[in-house]
């Protein structure tokens, strides 16, 4: 079943069209966007801004690289491998995954962990529905992610930016939380190479780092995964991140941002926000589990 | 005529910025984007101005040495802009973003230290106060080298992952203070090429 597409211009004058539906006595969740988290009064960040500021040291170190050295990168064909702990390992083709899973617009704040912010309209699909197409077994209790290596392509992968393949893990139930989407693209249209084509995790109340571009591979794993970041610093980066105004990093705090496009800075919200991820993580110390 | 120049060279760096906030040409993150742009220029006119002296030592001959304070003052300038990007744009003096922010920022504090370090040395390259640089020009002139350390200790500090530019930076001035050194400083007025 193929849901209705929202079309561009309801995000380009969102806030506006949901102040004309409410002035209309039309109830939000009636929108096409019925999910929570869809109903962000916040204002969309325009496609020029996430478009043109990144962090994807497969292509460069800076921010404002990646949209040029990405040009033209390959991402047809593309397969994604699923596999380790399951049922029904499988190769998705990406037309095969486009065809399969229905894709839904959603709205999400993007936190990155250097403290600035981005509200995106995301298109993709839950990556629950994809786990449920393999089946993990009951051993799997981690989901461990890896971009693309294509030094030919990637002039940070031939510089060694860091250790690739990029590597990144959620805990199952996080991954099967509805929240946690595969994105295939984002404003409308398919994901631009630099914001991780074709496909990539979008994790909204984790820090950006999380949410893993241009996947080849996913595995169902019993252990935790060392992922990237958390192997380069450990003591600046965890397996968890998730968004949190009280634990700062070591050398920056955590408790306001920067929202792109804004001249003041913004408090940031436990969870990015996203206070129904809350339960996830009863009982857990997140001081110590950052 | 010169000293014009040296002024314009120095002011590559503002009218660049200028230049790139008139036309579009910042970030999607501006404020970061003008607080770096500051930042590189304050350091790199700091070892400019570390700089004269080896020159005159190498090459033995005098007369740039006029300059240097202009150098020294555009970056100063440079330096004071940073900081108040920082404070103002960035955290828009708003106290409780700044005491939780900056209070957490160690690399911020070093780089205030650096601005510290700078501000009487530049206070003393005017008006009434020259004469008390007069007084203590040992002591200033470590200050410099000082500020010099700290902003690039400063730099170091604030990157992610890849150390490249704070090195470069840090090994240019490795080099610089070699210079200084006795030893080298001695080669090089021993070893001078005769002058034309």
């Amino acid at each position: 079943m193929n849901e209705p597409v929202t079309p561009e211009w309801l995000y380009l004058s969102r806030r506006r069209f949901i102040k004309g539906l409410a002035a209309l006595g039309v109830v939000a969740g009636s929108t096409p966007l019925a999910y929570a988290a869809d109903n962000l009064s916040d204002e969309i960040t325009p496609f020029e801004k996430a478009s043109a500021y990144n962090n994807f040291y497969e292509f460069s170190l800076g921010k404002t690289e990646p949209a040029d050295l990405a040009k033209g990168f390959v991402t047809s064909p593309w397969r994604v491998a699923v596999g380790g702990l399951v049922a029904k390992p499988a190769t998705f083709d990406m037309k095969e995954i486009l065809a399969r899973f229905p894709q839904r617009d959603r709205v999400y704040r993007l936190r990155c962990v250097e403290a600035w912010s981005m509200v995106i309209p995301w298109r993709g699909f839950p990556l629950a529905a994809l786990l449920d197409e393999v089946k993990p077994a009951p051993e799997a209790k981690f989901v461990r992610f890896e971009t693309a290596v294509v030094p030919k392509q990637m002039p940070g992968v031939r510089a060694g930016n860091l250790p690739f393949p990029y590597v990144e893990g959620l805990r199952i139930d996080e991954a099967r939380h509805p929240l946690a989407i595969l994105a295939t693209g984002m404003y409308g249209k398919p994901l631009p190479p630099q914001n991780g084509a074709p496909i990539r995790l979008v994790v909204p109340w984790k820090y950006g780092f999380k949410s893993i571009k241009s996947v080849v591979k996913i595995d169902l794993v019993a252990e935790q995964p060392r992922t990237t970041w958390q192997a380069q610093n450990p003591a600046e980066y965890g397996f968890y991140a998730n968004v949190n105004p009280t634990v700062d990093h070591p050398r920056w705090s955590q408790a306001s941002e920067r929202r792109i496009g804004e001249w003041l800075r913004r408090k940031t919200l436990p969870f990015n926000g996203y206070m129904e991820v809350a339960s996830l993580y009863k009982g857990m110390d997140l001081t110590k589990n950052f | 005529m010169r000293r014009l120049l040296v002024h314009l060279a120095c002011a590559v760096p503002l009218a660049l910025a200028l230049w790139a906030a008139a036309m579009g040409g910042l970030s999607a993150n501006p404020i970061e984007d003008i607080t770096h742009r500051a930042g590189a220029a304050t350091l790199t006119l700091l070892l400019v101005t570390l700089a004269f002296r080896p020159v005159e030592i190498v090459t033995g001959r005098r007369g740039h040495m006029r300059y240097r304070r202009a150098v020294g003052m555009w970056s100063f300038a440079y330096a004071t802009i940073h900081l108040l990007i920082f404070v103002g744009l960035d955290y828009g003096f708003d106290p409780t973003f700044l005491k939780e922010g900056v209070a957490k920022k160690p690399y911020a504090w070093l780089g205030f230290t650096g601005w510290l370090l700078m501000a009487p040395r530049a206070a003393t390259s005017m008006g009434p106060w020259k004469r008390w640089y007069g007084r203590y020009q040992q002591a200033f002139d470590y200050s410099v080298y000082a500020c010099a350390v700290v902003g690039v200790a400063h730099f170091w500090w604030l990157v992610k992952t890849d150390h490249t530019k704070p090195a470069v930076y840090g090994a240019i001035l490795l080099l610089l203070l070699a210079m200084r050194t006795p030893p080298v400083t001695g080669w090089f007025t021993t070893n001078r090429p005769a002058r034309s």
